[in-house]
């Protein structure tokens, strides 16, 4: 059974908004192992990556905090051993070399440690890149669902995350690794400012707030019907656009904030 | 027809840059220096923007018999490998890539299934194996964009379960004939053993 309901958890790539989001989730239902290529302490100093984004926290014991560089495999494996579960957010856009080398070799590095070190859940994490300016983006396509296969074309953070994902799934079908894979497009603060009533918004988005809870709800979830699933972590919004209708299935998550006021006029 | 073949410091690329024929003008290029085969740094998108300057079509064979000095490396190699040689492919105009991959990806389905290339990959969780998916899936989706042609041949180990003969003829037919529609398209290239056509 994969199903994580307490224990160890380590976190990949913590530093971003959506790690941060993680960490605050699940702090108190787990002993969380948290990593990032620079240390926290450092991350938690820095600016946020917007004016809105959450930082992390630095956690005390009995969490640790930890340096790791993920395309370092001895690295990764040491924050493997001894967990019950892993969750990699690590990312990189826009570098021609680090984003093959995060985004895909990384995802390999997590996978591989993540079997050897006898982790049975994974969450992993990536893009679904909604606009990509060509035929086969489902752009123009309407209630479109979790399971369509990404098409990411030549754009490199959407094709490196894109191969990230299919060598997680490969371990998943092959090593018995149970990979939850969770895709977003836009984030978002859970708060709506009053200069924002009625001003619409992405299709496929989701508040930061929601994507830390949807990581409790991934690891705490039933083992899945196949070893390998993509979820989209998003609201249910009218458009009928994008349909997160599997992680309510699956994990029993849906996203609490629907964000009417951003949809509807004021 | 002015074809630069990629990977041409390994085996196989060596031997379709040297077997492909007098009707081909091949240009030979590898991440090291070899026979008949100029280095380029084929994982930098600059230097090989300036490899396939007018090249009508490229040959990428590097991730079909890569070494490296570790898995990660393998893996970056192919993936990012195929990733600037495409988009490079792409900025050169050329018309055409021909994609050389393996049928190890499709080997552990039952023998008795008749397999072709509709059926899915299934490699094994190991760098090695899959080295030719992230070739392939890269090469299909900078295909599906519409602005390049991408023919995979999938070949058995060369010499036992597909000849030479065999591969460059597929090779050249890959890179000559005429096709709409799709943009990705595979091959299987066998000449004895359960993936040939006669098996």
């Amino acid at each position: 059974m994969a199903t994580v309901k307490g224990g160890k958890v380590v976190l990949f790539g913590a530093g971003g908004p959506v790690g941060a989001a993680a960490i605050e989730s699940l702090k108190d239902h787990y002993t969380l192992r948290v990593t990032d290529l620079r240390p926290m302490e450092e991350v938690a100093a820095a600016p946020p990556q917007n004016e809105r984004a959450p930082i992390p926290a630095v956690l005390g014991a009995p969490h640790e905090n930890r340096v790791v560089d993920i395309t370092d495999y001895e690295q990764v494996r040491a924050a493997c051993e001894g967990m019950d579960a892993a969750i990699n957010v690590s990312v990189v856009r826009p570098h021609p070399v680090l984003a093959f080398h995060v985004n895909t070799v990384g995802a390999y590095n997590v996978a591989k440690a993540c079997v050897e070190c006898g982790i049975k859940r994974l969450i992993h994490t990536g893009p679904f890149h909604t606009s990509l300016g060509f035929n086969a983006d489902y752009w123009n396509d309407f209630q479109v669902d979790d399971n369509i296969p990404l098409h990411p074309g030549d754009d490199l953070y959407a094709l490196t995350k894109y191969l990230g994902g299919h060598i997680t799934r490969v371990f998943a079908e092959r090593e018995g690794l149970e990979v939850l894979t969770f895709v977003y497009t836009s984030f978002r603060p859970s708060a709506v400012l009053p200069e924002e009533r009625g001003r619409g918004l992405h299709p496929f988005t989701t508040s930061w707030e929601d994507t830390g809870e949807a990581m409790r709800y991934g690891l705490q979830a039933p083992e899945m019907p196949s070893p390998y699933e993509t979820f989209f972590i998003c609201a249910r919004l009218p458009h009928d656009k994008y349909r997160p209708d599997k992680a309510k299935q699956l994990l029993g998550w849906e996203a609490r904030d629907t964000f009417a006021a951003l949809y509807t006029r004021p | 027809m002015n074809i630069t073949v990629i990977g041409a410091d390994r085996p196989l690329g060596a031997a379709l840059a040297a077997g492909l024929g007098p009707e081909f003008e091949v240009t030979a290029i590898g991440q090291t220096a070899a026979e008949g085969c100029r280095a380029v740094d084929i994982l930098e998108r600059d230097a090989l923007d300036a490899a396939l300057s007018g090249a009508g079509a490229v040959v990428f064979a590097a991730a079909f018999d890569a070494e490296a000095d570790s898995e990660q490396e393998l893996l970056d190699m192919a993936a990012r490998g195929a990733y600037v040689a495409l988009t490079a492919a792409v900025a050169a105009g050329s018309g055409r890539v021909v994609l050389i991959s393996r049928l190890d990806l499709l080997r552990d389905y039952p023998e008795r299934y008749a397999i072709d290339p509709q059926w899915n990959p299934i490699p094994r969780a190991n760098a090695h194996e899959l080295v030719p998916l992230l070739a392939e899936l890269t090469g299909r989706e900078i295909a599906r964009k519409g602005e390049i042609e991408v023919c995979c041949l999938r070949l058995g180990a060369i010499g036992s379960e597909t000849a030479l003969d065999d591969a460059l003829a597929a090779l050249r037919t890959a890179l000559t004939e005429a096709r709409t529609g799709h943009h990705w398209w595979v091959k299987h290239v066998a000449s004895r053993g359960r993936f040939a056509k006669e098996a």
